[in-house]
């Protein structure tokens, strides 16, 4: 064995192995010693290789049933038996215990189904603006940087001739596309159906808009549209509008929209926008037009204007930040000066296409994803628990059958096995319900957000895989510790006695619950804070007597010769009446935005002083209609108003508030008075202070008060807005409909109440709210199943007990207090604990607000009561039904 | 008669085993079959033969030591049983009575 006579050629490994895989044990040896033998005598007669052939021919030669190795398990390997014993026993455990087995399912179910929920919401928003072909590529342009050592944000706001010129000096740019919203609405027609209607979403698009951005067309060509500067791109939506079911390629609309009207032709019919699309827009016109009729957007070059948007596509593989070095040299090259005159410096990020909806400035909606990806986690975490914690707690009456299972021999996995099986079915049983859950609540959610989604993830595979994965991983984890703790009981002990419950176990069982009042704690202060906030904002003092002001859309169609004496006509007829105090024609209302943004500084100071300051265009009664607070000063007297018919400039009489004295750097309202401050609109305007008003909100409260300069214009009627009585609204409206249709006919009438149409900023919060509060309401839904659940098991338990103490003359109300004490108490904890975690997350949130509510005591307390009131209900329901129960047949039981 | 038949190939192994007598295993076997008869057999028909006979009782193993032309191998030696004799005594006992049986003139006619 030892020794080899020198070195002997071994037969090929392979086949040797081979055999040894097939070949029965007691077999094998003689067999290979046989083969082995042969072999070498054949190297020596016939050479290696064909021996090597020979010894492998062998080897098959020997594959025979006689010879074929036998499954060596003695026992059946066939599992089948067992498992289907396990599924057997797991139902008619499970349907044996109705009660607990409901709950269980039905706070899975809920946890589950509101993630399912949540997944398509969150998919949706994770979905934006993939639909264009090329998104990957495309990007938009905005800035970040300081003003002053200022953060500005990001800032998606650029000048109309940064495109071209960006096109001419940066080679890896493919083409750009440029968009301009026009903030007044059009009045559009059919002209040959007459009915004008008011649109708002139009936009003036530069031509290769429909080459960059995949809006499929129903009609017409994406690469002819747009190209003549006559030319309309419409909605389907907005096609059925006008010109019903017929296609309306090369028909005519008519658009009014001051110095921009005319008679457009239409070229292309766009299908309905999709959801998941940042752009909105029903109406695309040429950019060329706007430039051309509106030479304001000319001056400097086109370097003077920054209220376009800036799209572009880059080669692939581009380097972002190279490219955006560019961008930033090509802007210094251009208006370097201004910058540092303003003592402003910006960078260029390139924002990609599918990042706008998400990672803008405007929307939190990242932070919005993140936070309901946590609180549904949570959500599913509590329904979990609940599920652990009953089957622990139900854990002695199962432990007879461990008892007796163990003593015929089961093995500690076979017990472990029957349990997670149980726990699988009923998770499969929760998920099957929670479809049908998800499916049911899809429209409470799109009324929530206000959106329109479908249940498009029930489509993709993927989306199938996660969710068994998830539910077979949740059943195995929730399923593990009532299995292990069920299993390792001790067969002797159990069946001698029947005690069971450890001590251990009753404590993860309290922990657990602990966990599940914290979740609903902090859920429930989250909504509270969420709540007082914006009450808080609504309830704010405006500065402005919002209820009382009817606003009109201002008309669109008119003799624009004419127009100050429309206006002034209009408003005296409509003042006429006797439930109308005054009347304003005004640039934007509160609540619209601004019309105008700038830069505005004090003409006895540098330019380096200069401040961003908020411009509105208003009429002489504007103070009077908003009942404004002069501090200092005069209202547009009826002299200015006769000057500024006469002049034509916008120079001219202007009323600021105090943030703008602040910001301006005046003592006080009264030194204010009569100083001159200089701007640039085109040209430099010089306008003279004659008022300063208190401060009121003109935007939202989530963001701060700016400075705001309120120039005097008699011929501004974007918007008329009516001081009115409150006593005869039908009336009044009626009222201001037929002047406003006497006055400018052709005019569609439009008017909305001042302080709805100013409550709508708050809309992205109420929904934050609500979703917040659904999550709330689920969340202490879940715990309190739970606790219910766990209640009247451990009220089932000690029954015996209460029997005695009723016998020994206990109250109800001493029992209900024994019953639910320990309940209190974990309550309790999760009050401690949460406080922290409120307020450090409530700090978080208030941040996003410029004017906020402060973090105080009730909302620790107001929460925690509720959480009380609600748990104690639960508990008490069930510890009353026990503690009455007579001690009669509670003592007689078994 | 009936469970002792065995066929002619076994008879041959059966034989050859006792030819060999304590040496007497699959190879070996295989060898001395080749070199007295002159037929080619492969060493896993004579190894099934072998299996089967032993099944049958006609023989009984013992594993010999290995060795190193074995490659250190275990090698199975065969040795006929009293029932393996009868077996080999009935077949030529059988073939010797249908020997006689056969009528003279047979072969005289197959001589011319």
């Amino acid at each position: 064995m030892s020794k080899l006579p020198k070195h002997q050629p071994e037969p090929p490994k392979l086949a040797t192995r081979f055999l040894r895989w097939y070949c029965r044990a007691e077999l094998v040896d003689e067999v290979e010693g046989d083969l082995y033998e042969l072999f070498q005598r054949r190297v020596d007669d016939q050479g290696l290789w064909k021996a090597k052939a020979l010894y492998w021919i062998n080897i098959l030669m020997f594959l025979h049933p006689d010879y074929i190795r036998k499954n060596e398990k003695h026992y059946s390997p066939n599992h089948i038996p067992m498992l289907r014993h396990y599924f057997n026993i797991s139902t008619r455990v499970l349907l044996k215990h109705k009660f607990y087995t409901a709950i269980n399912i039905l706070g899975l179910a809920a946890g589950m189904g509101v993630c399912l929920l949540i997944y398509q919401y969150i998919h949706f928003e994770l979905s934006y603006d993939q639909f264009h072909e090329n998104d990957e590529n495309t990007y938009r342009i905005t800035f970040t940087g300081t003003r002053n050592g200022e953060d500005i944000g990001l800032d998606a706001s650029t000048t109309y001739g940064l495109g071209p010129a960006a096109d001419d000096m940066i080679p890896e740019m493919e083409s750009f596309v440029r968009t301009h919203p026009h903030s007044i609405s059009p009045v559009v027609t059919n002209p040959e159906q007459n009915e004008p209607y008011l649109e708002n979403n139009l936009w003036y698009v530069d031509s290769n808009f429909l080459q960059m951005f995949s809006f499929p067309l129903k009609y017409g060509d994406e690469n002819t549209g747009l190209s003549g500067k006559y030319d309309v791109i419409i909605t389907e939506k907005l096609a059925e509008k006008y010109f019903g079911n017929v296609n309306p390629i090369g028909k005519e609309l008519k658009l009014e929209l001051g110095v921009l009207s005319g008679n457009f032709i239409v070229r292309g019919v766009l299908q309905n926008l999709p959801d998941n699309s940042h752009m909105e827009f029903d109406i695309l016109l040429p950019l060329s037009n706007l430039l051309e009729n509106d030479r304001s957007y000319r001056t400097e070059d086109g370097w003077s204007w920054d209220n376009f948007t800036t799209y572009v596509t880059l080669n692939e593989n581009t380097k972002l930040k190279e490219v955006g070095e560019k961008f930033d040299r090509l802007i210094t090259s251009h208006i370097g000066d201004k910058l540092a005159q303003s003592n402003v410096k910006i960078e260029t990020k390139l924002q990609p296409l599918t990042d706008i909806h998400l990672r803008s400035e405007s929307s939190s909606n990242i932070q919005r994803i993140q936070f309901f990806t946590v609180v549904v986690i949570f959500i599913l975490l509590m329904a979990w628990v609940n599920f652990i914690n009953l089957s622990t707690a139900r854990a002695m009456q199962r432990a007879k059958e461990v008892g007796v299972r163990k003593s015929i021999g089961a093995l500690k996995w076979q017990l472990i096995g029957q349990f997670i099986t149980e726990s699988l079915l009923i998770n499969l049983v929760a998920a099957l319900l929670a479809i049908g859950i998800a499916y049911i609540m899809l429209p409470i959610l799109n009324d929530l957000i206000n959106q329109e989604i479908t249940f498009s993830v029930l489509q993709s595979t993927k989306f199938w895989l996660i969710f068994l994965q998830i539910i077979f991983l949740g059943a195995l984890l929730s399923g593990l510790y009532p299995a292990f703790v069920l299993s390792s009981f001790k067969p002797v002990s159990i069946l001698k006695s029947g005690k069971t419950t450890t001590k251990q176990g009753f404590s993860l069982r309290k922990a657990l619950i602990a966990f599940q009042f914290l979740i609903s704690l902090l859920l429930i202060s989250g909504t509270y804070l969420v709540y007082k906030q914006i009450t808080f904002m609504k309830s704010q003092d405006m500065g402005i007597d919002m209820e009382k002001i009817l606003v009109v859309q201002g008309p669109r169609v008119m003799d624009y010769s004419n127009l100050r004496n429309l206006y002034n006509t209009f408003k005296n007829e409509a003042s006429r009446y006797h439930s109308i105090a005054s009347v304003t024609g005004t640039g934007a209302v509160p609540g619209t935005g601004n019309m105008f943004r700038g830069y505005v500084w004090r003409k006895d100071k540098l330019r380096e002083t200069e401040q961003l300051v908020n411009v509105e265009q208003v009429d002489g009664e504007f103070t009077q209609t908003f009942d404004l607070q002069l501090l200092a000063g005069t209202t547009f007297t009826r002299d200015m108003r006769i000057n500024d018919m006469q002049r034509s400039g916008n120079d001219g009489p202007v009323i600021i508030n105090e943030k703008a004295v602040k910001a301006f750097g005046f003592d006080s309202p009264e030194d204010a008075l009569h100083e001159k401050l200089i701007t640039i609109v085109g040209d430099t305007v010089e306008v003279e202070i004659v008022g300063v008003v208190k401060d009121f909100y003109w935007n939202s409260l989530q963001k701060a008060q700016m400075p705001s300069l309120f120039a005097l214009n008699d011929a501004y009627g974007a918007y008329f807005s009516f001081r009115i009585n409150l006593s005869d609204i039908p009336e009044t409206i009626a009222f201001i409909n037929a002047t406003y249709d006497s006055v400018f006919p052709g005019n569609p009438f439009d008017y909305f109440f001042l302080d709805a149409h100013f409550n709508k900023q708050y809309q992205a919060d109420i929904q934050f709210r609500n979703l917040f509060s659904a999550f709330s309401a689920l969340a202490i839904f879940i715990a309190c199943i739970g606790l219910f659940a766990l209640v009247s098991y451990s009220a089932t338990l000690r029954i015996k007990e209460i029997g005695i103490r009723k016998v020994l003359g206990a109250g109800v109300g001493h029992l209900m207090m024994l019953l639910s004490r320990e309940y209190l108490m974990l309550l309790l904890i999760a009050v401690g604990l949460a406080v922290p975690a409120i307020i450090i997350g409530g700090k978080a949130w208030l941040e996003n607000y410029a004017y906020k509510v402060g973090i105080s005591i009730d909302l620790f307390l107001i929460p925690g009561l509720m959480l009380m009131f609600i748990s104690f209900l639960t508990v008490c329901y069930r510890t009353y039904t026990t503690a009455k129960t007579n001690p009669v047949d509670s003592l007689k039981t078994e | 008669m009936k469970g002792t038949h065995i066929g002619e190939f076994e008879e041959l192994v059966l034989l050859t085993v006792g030819i060999l007598y304590d040496d007497a295993y699959g190879l070996a076997i295989t060898d001395e079959i080749e070199e007295r008869t002159g037929r080619s057999v492969t060493v896993s028909s004579v190894h099934k033969a072998l299996m089967r006979m032993e099944q049958k009782g006609f023989l009984r193993s013992h594993m010999g030591g290995a060795t190193e032309e074995r490659g250190g191998r275990n090698k199975r030696l065969f040795t006929i049983t009293n029932s393996g004799k009868e077996a080999l005594r009935e077949a030529r006992t059988m073939r010797n009575e249908l020997w006689d049986a056969i009528p003279k003139v047979v072969w005289d006619i197959k001589m011319s």
